[in-house]
């Protein structure tokens, strides 16, 4: 249950079957970032692997028939017309032909008809499609599922296509799970479910006796995760500066060394990364220093370069040398990066307040706080919205709730109006009958607020870290036994017969994760020996691409401003 | 406080009156106002929020603030989950292999394509056969390999749909006599037609021809394609052939490269059974390599570059890209093997190896003494099943031969030259392994045969002596 393995697994038989020799690997723009996310550009060259291109972008026409082509491709309406193209005029020697899903009869007598000069040597299907971020998270790269709060028929297929590959990668064919309160739920685990039964030949795996899950979740029922400030590395790194497959872009630092503008953060192939992804702020700084140290100790050392010995030793040790030289650099201009814009931006102050506003019940002080800091002029735009939302999201129903007040207070702040128009569009967006109403709203579920309240006092949880996602309660449940049908139904079974024990689950999040959540499912992970639990969404959010989410998903719903004042 | 089992109300309780507070300020405040009297209650409450607090603003050295959870201090790295992956590794997921399908339909559509192509190439040879010079004779030659249609009802052409006139006349493919006009007529080179039936190599020296052949469109592509094809077979340019050579060397690496760090380790160990002359040459050899694979890749990475030749911008990126892999493999691997130990520290590193060995020995021969009989015979049983292996089971690229002759008498001396003799090949060809395991049987066969010279005076152990012989014969 490696996502990563997974994926690794079948680009590495991609490369052995083609043989010895020369080769180049046309992809299109998808399956390029499912490649990138596991292998790095050297280890591909190690495999012979020497040349990159995309299918649709192809850079020159001339014939290199001494090319062994590896061609890894989504199976798309223009995938199939661009290979069969190239087909009928190759460039190159001999092609192998590997589909990320599965791909219609038709489409392959297609290009077997274009295939006149006969260098096909290999048709198939390896289902690598998605993008595995983690061993046990996965990400679909579709930043906007919704259209007017239901699929987006395109993403719908993207959705459907992404979860069954992860099902086939890993070989698992799943009792499904979904949320029954959003219809998106529904359909997906419907569509996946559809190609469980049509491919039933696929799903035939030999299988432990404790049937795997498919639990199928929608953003909707938790907007509250994707707003918050995160305070471990990764998390951080996402929400401030903005993770794009495993790259960060860090151009606006001044005076950054050229090679350090766009970084790469992998934890494939950055061991400090891995090591210190989980890691909290403080920590982090704590790790930073004993790193430098290290590598001052091992600089100095090498500085005198005297004997025959001391070279010899300096070459025998340059590569790590250099490498660990270039984790250092990235990671300190990261660090560095990162706590600016925490003090500059006032972020500790903001992140109490919102862990409050998401997890404690008191009204009346927490919009006196709330006015104090939007009042006090030191808090970003972006942060004073997230704020409000998080206000509206919490106290829509309070009587005496003031959002009205505090909009005004960010129009004298002259925020911008699509950040203002994020209130009422964050409260179209979180579901009607979402758990979230219940958790503020029953005095049950206040109680296990105040419960882990309590229990945070005694040295578990700081204030920045009060809140835990939904995600994690609902996963508790499951692995309990405790899920209720109502709310999470089976599809389609009897579920009388069904055990309730659970070994392997993958959840799939419509409307995208959060690092906050992936946090959540590894500490699971760790903490039960028997359980793997494998995380996915469509997207990773941080609260930007959170915000266009939402956007787009109530861009056509009318969004007047008094629209919360319902009651 | 919460842990207790009676009823739990929300929000920031008071123990002691059950008021809700609404933060954990104004909690302290109150009970430090109204419950003072209580004061280890009040001090274990402020315990808690000044470990927090402490947590929260604490500032390491690098000036980072840092809201620290202690619970994170819990994460494990995401490399150090112990799953049940580890023992048994994750194989690969499932797939569908489409090949034989796509062959199947592939099939169908080529054979009908070249059984055509095959009719035009077999016109093409009885055509060029004996053509003959004179135009008229020469048209009454094509008619009589291909009919020519008869143009007397056909008034467009079929490709263009022009109409023929006096301007725009009639002409006909050589190939299959099908009528067309002169724009949509291709023409194939005679000297071309050559090389498309007997392969280019054949006339190398002949001057392009000027006589043509006049094609349709169709006979056209068909040749066409069928030229490519055998052209893309048959030619095999610089840069493959070198990357070739690359690959021999690549591969003649790896093999040497763990050959070398097996002596290396046993020598380090303080083991005898390789020599350290031998790692020596050994490592001077991968050294050698090192340098052919760094100029060849140095060669590939220069083609066309100087000159302006015309090169793709693809084959330049293909030609830095080998350059780049070849350099990171030097690195990576042949310019960190382990070092070897000179002679003094070999003597060192044995006389320690061998002090333990002896103290082992010590241990153990209390319980063993009893069963110590020199197995001779099964030692001179194994010397031979190993002498026969030599010859077959040695790796590709190496075989002792049988070239010396031996003078002596003695078949165990003749074994013993013959084994010198496959000891020198083996080294020769770089074969350590080989090299050792017949250097022991040497050693053995050594022993033997003094054992023997001295049993020869004593007239009681013939027997035994004759026995041995036969395993020679
Ligand atoms: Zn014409
Ligand atoms: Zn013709
Ligand atoms: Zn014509």
């Amino acid at each position: 249950m490696n996502v990563i393995t997974a994926v690794k697994l079948y680009l590495t038989k991609m490369t052995e079957e083609s043989g010895p020799g020369m080769k180049i690997l046309v992809m299109d723009k998808q399956t390029t970032s499912i490649t990138t996310m596991v292998y790095s550009q050297s280890e591909m060259l190690q495999r012979e692997v020497y040349l990159f291109e995309r299918l649709d972008m192809i850079s020159a026409r001339e014939p290199m028939k001494y090319l062994k082509c590896i061609a890894f491709l989504r199976p798309t309406k223009e995938n199939i017309s661009l290979l069969s193209k190239e087909l009928r005029n190759p460039r190159f020697g001999v092609y192998y032909v590997y589909w990320s899903n599965i791909v219609r009869k038709a489409d392959i007598k297609t290009i077997a008809e274009c295939d006149e000069y006969e260098s096909v040597r290999e048709v198939e299907e390896f289902y690598a499609d998605y993008l595995a971020i983690a061993p046990h998270l996965f990400s679909l790269n579709i930043p906007v599922s919704y259209q007017d709060l239901a699929w987006d028929p395109v993403e719908l297929l993207r959705s459907t296509q992404g979860v069954t590959a992860v099902l086939l990668s890993l070989k698992k064919c799943p009792n499904i799970r979904y949320q029954s309160s959003s219809e998106m739920c529904k359909r997906l685990a419907e569509k996946v479910r559809d190609v469980i039964v049509t491919e039933e030949s696929l799903f035939n795996f030999k299988q432990d006796d404790i049937t795997p899950v498919l639990l199928i979740v929608d953003r909707r029922d938790d907007p509250i995760t994707p707003l918050l400030n995160q305070w471990t590395y990764q998390a951080m790194v996402h929400e401030l500066l903005t993770i794009t497959n495993n790259r960060v872009d860090l151009s606006h630092v001044k005076d950054i060394s050229k090679d350090l503008r766009e970084i790469v953060l992998s934890p494939e192939h950055d061991e400090f990364y891995a090591k210190n992804l989980y890691l909290n702020y403080g920590e982090i700084g704590q790790t930073m220093k004993q790193l430098m140290e290290e590598f001052q100790r091992k600089a100095k050392s090498q500085q005198k370069v005297e004997s025959l010995a001391d070279m010899k030793n300096f070459v025998e040790n340059y590569p790590q040398f250099k490498k660990m030289s270039g984790t250092v650099c990235k990671h300190l201009v990261l660090v560095s990066d990162l706590s600016n814009t925490v003090a500059n931006n006032n972020l500790l102050e903001v992140s109490e307040l919102e862990q409050q506003l998401a997890c404690q019940e008191s009204h009346s002080s927490q919009l006196q706080n709330l006015r104090t800091l939007l009042n006090s002029g030191n808090v970003r735009h972006k942060d004073a919205t997230k704020l409000v939302m998080l206000y509206a999201l919490r106290y829509e129903r309070h009587s005496n709730n003031d959002i009205d007040g505090l909009l005004n207070i960010l129009k004298k702040n002259s925020v911008p109006d699509s950040f203002i128009k994020m209130i009422p569009r964050i409260l179209k967006f979180r579901s009607k009958n979402s758990r979230l109403n219940e958790t503020f709203d029953t005095q049950e579920a206040v109680v296990k607020i105040t419960k882990r309240f309590f229990k945070d006092l005694k040295g578990v949880e700081n204030v920045y870290t009060q809140h835990v996602p939904l995600l994690r309660e609902t996963l508790d449940d499951l692995i309990k036994g405790r899920l209720k049908e109502t709310t999470f139904p089976f599809l389609g079974e009897n579920s009388a017969q069904i055990s309730r024990r659970i070994k392997d689950v993958i959840v799939f999040m419509i409307g995208g994760v959060t690092y906050e959540e992936a946090l959540a499912v590894h500490n699971i992970n760790c903490s039960h020996q028997n359980i793997r639990i494998v995380l996915g969404g469509t997207t990773i959010h941080n609260s930007a691409s959170f915000f266009t989410e939402v956007q787009n998903a109530t861009a056509n719903l009318p969004t007047t401003r008094h629209d919360n004042r319902r009651m | 406080m919460a842990e207790d089992d009676s009823p739990v109300l929300f929000g920031f309780i008071c123990p002691n009156c059950k008021t809700d507070l609404g933060n954990a300020t104004e909690l302290l405040k109150h009970y430090e106002e109204e419950h003072s009297e209580e004061q280890d209650i009040l001090k274990s409450l402020k315990d808690i929020f000044g470990k927090a607090k402490k947590r929260i603003l604490k500032q390491d050295e690098n000036n980072v603030a840092s809201p620290g959870a202690s619970s994170s201090s819990k994460v494990q790295p995401v490399s150090s989950i112990i799953t049940s992956e580890a023992v048994n590794p994750q194989t690969i997921g499932s797939f569908k292999c489409h090949t034989d399908a796509f062959k199947r339909i592939r099939n169908d559509r080529i054979e009908r394509f070249s059984a055509e192509t095959n009719k035009l190439i077999i016109r093409l040879d009885k055509l060029l056969m004996g053509m003959p010079h004179d135009p008229v004779k020469k048209k009454a030659h094509e008619q009589a390999v291909v009919p020519w249609l008869d143009g007397a009802n056909v008034s467009r052409c079929p490709e263009c749909t022009r109409s023929f006139h006096l301007a725009r006349r009639q002409h006909h493919c050589r190939l299959c006599g099908a009528i067309m006009c002169h724009d949509c007529s291709h023409f194939l080179n005679l000297q071309t037609a050559k090389e498309i039936l007997m392969g280019p190599k054949e006339q190398e020296l002949s001057p392009p021809s000027e006589q043509e052949l006049r094609l349709c469109i169709h006979c056209y592509r068909l040749l066409e394609n069928r030229k490519l094809m055998t052209d893309t077979r048959n030619c095999k340019p610089l840069l493959a052939e070198y990357y070739e050579i690359l690959s021999e060397f690549h591969k003649e690496a790896n093999k040497l490269t763990q050959q070398f760090l097996k002596m290396s380790e046993s020598l380090n160990a303080g083991e005898t059974m390789y020599k350290l002359s031998d790692a020596q040459t050994l490592r001077l050899q991968i050294g050698k390599l090192a340098e052919n694979i760094d100029t060849t890749s140095r060669k590939i990475e220069s083609f066309g570059r100087k000159n302006g030749a015309n090169i793709s911008e693809l084959q330049l990126r293909l030609q830095s890209a080998i350059r780049v892999a070849t350099k990171s493999y030097l690195c990576t691997e042949l310019l960190q093997l382990p070092s070897l130990p000179t002679e003094e520290q070999l003597l060192g590193l044995q006389e320690k190896r061998r002090c333990e060995i002896e103290q082992r020995i010590q241990e153990e021969k209390q319980s063993q003494i009893s069963q110590r009989t020199p197995n001779i015979r099964t030692s001179v049983s194994h010397l031979q099943t190993s002498k026969n292996e030599g010859g077959a089971t040695l790796e590709e690229g190496w075989k002792p031969e049988n070239a010396q002759m031996y003078t002596s008498e003695d078949p165990m001396i003749q074994q013993m030259n013959i084994l010198r003799g496959y000891i020198k090949q083996a080294r020769a060809a770089h074969m350590y392994d080989e090299v050792a395991s017949l250097e022991k049987n040497l050693q053995e066969l050594m022993e033997e045969y003094y054992k023997q010279e001295y049993q020869k005076e004593d007239t009681f152990v013939q027997e035994n002596q004759l026995e041995h012989a036969e395993h020679f014969s």
